[in-house]
């Protein structure tokens, strides 16, 4: 009962998160073509669901579940800057995107203690103020670093039909669209909050599903004959 | 931070974030329209290099039977002349000799010589007379007249023949020369030089004894297919880059001016086949040549 009223009280977020079944079924079908990458990609849909439903059972139960969503910030960059890892040429690029790899999860960390002066006070824990926009800013440039990387090597033939481009439209879509809205996560999720947005609050799972939808081209693509780069 | 406008924030999350999706959505329209004008520039330069690379080809195939040209007419105008000359000079020697038999003893009180001159002399002959034929195949080996003045078909029927007078093996040739309309003399002269490698390299690497040339139309093309009995060779090593000899390149690069092609197959236990294919041009003006053997031709760019 407390979820279907949770659901019927913010039908969006709800959706959100049952959206995430599209590309996850799409996965199933194309399991078999999936390279490094796109596992990757199916690690953190998997992970993503998981999170979602704990956190929408959570909110169900009028429980803080922001913990939830700090400790998920440093795995979905690792697996989405994972994806970059794989699929760069340049050695210089791949090993910065290592390093970044490596340092945000210790700077995820301290953004949510800096955050959270007193851990143990669950109820009134809050989202980290910068490891969010961080991260937005890494993928952002991991993509636009990317595309700069398929012009200039022109190896794929046609791009509309690169698995890989998809999912990267999709990142785009997704944190760019954030990227102004993550600083004010802070103040808006609050257990006592006074800053309503109203509709504009719903700007995030928006995005969330124009991703997820672009996601779910990109894994329907990955056929044999499109895995490679040369597609 | 409670002090926030929420009114403000709100416009000033909706604009940034617009801005950044239209910036977003920019790109990725961006990247789309630039990779595939880039891919198509590419295209066209790689179109442009192919198109530059058989042009040069061409003028290199050109310049080649031009220079066979002027070293066929060389040897047929001045060595073959001044050969000709000298046969003449030792008929008439042997005349005077035989006519005037007591001038030829004046010469030596020793009869005994009488029989030697005369043995020399008729070597002298017949080594010119050897020369003439040689000097007169070479030429012939260079610059296929008959090709030029009867066309294809009968060019390769002389190669055939000629084939017969120095080697011990049967070359059959199977046309009907009805079916095949005269080509430009490029085309012609590229099927001919092909047909001469195909059964040289018959001759010199698949130890055969019998070889059959078809020279057929078929479905708007002309074929043109060698057969041996020889020992053979595998196919598909002949694809890769590399393994092809220098007269199997010849044969790529004279196709590829003429925008034929070449098949190599096994037709069973022993021997080889190639079999050429290239597009039937329109049917060629049947006014005669003219009947100087050796035309110079001017190299066209």
């Amino acid at each position: 009962m407390a979820y279907l009223s949770y659901i019927e009280r913010y039908p969006l977020a709800s959706f959100a998160v049952f959206f995430l079944i599209v590309p996850l079924g799409l996965v199933w079908v194309r399991y078999r073509h999936l390279g490094k990458a796109f596992g990757l990609l199916l690690t953190f849909l998997a992970l993503d669901l998981a999170v979602g439903i704990w956190m929408l059972h959570l909110a169900a139960h009028r429980s803080n579940n922001l913990l939830l969503l700090n400790i998920f910030v440093p795995f979905r960059y690792v697996l989405f800057s994972g994806m970059f890892y794989f699929n760069f040429r340049s050695p210089r690029i791949k090993r910065i995107i290592l390093y970044t790899m490596i340092a945000f999860g210790p700077f995820a960390l301290l953004d949510i203690y800096a955050s959270n002066l007193n851990l143990a006070d669950l109820h009134n824990h809050l989202v980290g103020r910068y490891s969010q926009v961080v991260e937005s800013a890494l993928i952002i440039l991991w993509v636009l670093l990317y595309f700069y990387e398929i012009i200039n090597s022109l190896k794929v033939s046609n791009i509309l039909t690169y698995p890989f481009f998809w999912v990267c439209a999709g990142l785009l879509i997704f944190y760019s669209g954030n990227i102004f809205y993550f600083p004010f996560w802070y103040y808006i999720n609050k257990w006592e909050n006074n800053l309503r947005l109203g509709w504009v609050e719903d700007v995030p799972y928006i995005v969330e599903i124009i991703s997820l939808s672009l996601f779910s081209i990109g894994i329907w693509l990955t056929r044999p004959h499109h895995d490679s780069i040369q597609s | 931070m409670t002090a926030f406008n929420p009114e403000q924030v709100r416009f000033a999350i909706l604009i940034a974030t617009l801005v950044m999706l239209m910036m977003a959505v920019f790109a990725i329209v961006f990247v789309i329209y630039y990779q595939q004008r880039r891919l198509e520039q590419e295209k066209k330069l790689r179109d442009i290099e192919k198109s530059y690379q058989k042009m040069l080809l061409e003028t290199a195939l050109h310049s080649e039977e031009s220079e066979r040209r002027r070293i066929a007419q060389d040897l047929h105008d001045d060595i073959g002349t001044m050969l000709s000359l000298t046969k003449l000079s030792l008929n008439q020697l042997t005349k005077i000799l035989y006519k005037d038999s007591s001038r030829l003893f004046s010469f030596s009180s020793d009869t005994s010589n009488s029989p030697r001159t005369e043995l020399t002399l008729s070597k002298a002959q017949s080594l010119v007379e050897e020369t003439i034929v040689h000097v007169r195949r070479i030429t012939r080996d260079l610059v296929p007249t008959t090709l030029d003045q009867f066309g294809l078909v009968a060019a390769i029927e002389e190669f055939i023949q000629r084939m017969g007078e120095s080697y011990v093996l049967s070359v059959q040739f199977h046309c009907d020369s009805e079916d095949i309309p005269r080509q430009s003399p490029k085309v012609e002269l590229a099927l001919y030089r092909i047909m001469q490698e195909l059964v040289n390299n018959a001759i010199k690497h698949a130890n055969c004894d019998e070889i059959v040339i078809d020279l057929r139309l078929e479905q708007g093309k002309i074929e043109l297919q060698v057969t041996d009995n020889g020992k053979g060779f595998d196919p598909t090593a002949i694809q890769i880059i590399g393994q092809a000899g220098l007269g199997l390149r010849n044969i790529e690069s004279r196709l590829s001016v003429i925008n034929g092609s070449v098949n190599y197959h096994k037709p069973g236990l022993r021997g080889a086949r190639a079999r050429v294919q290239i597009p039937v041009e329109p049917e060629r003006n049947p006014k005669p040549e003219p009947l100087h053997p050796f035309r110079r031709t001017t190299i066209k760019g």
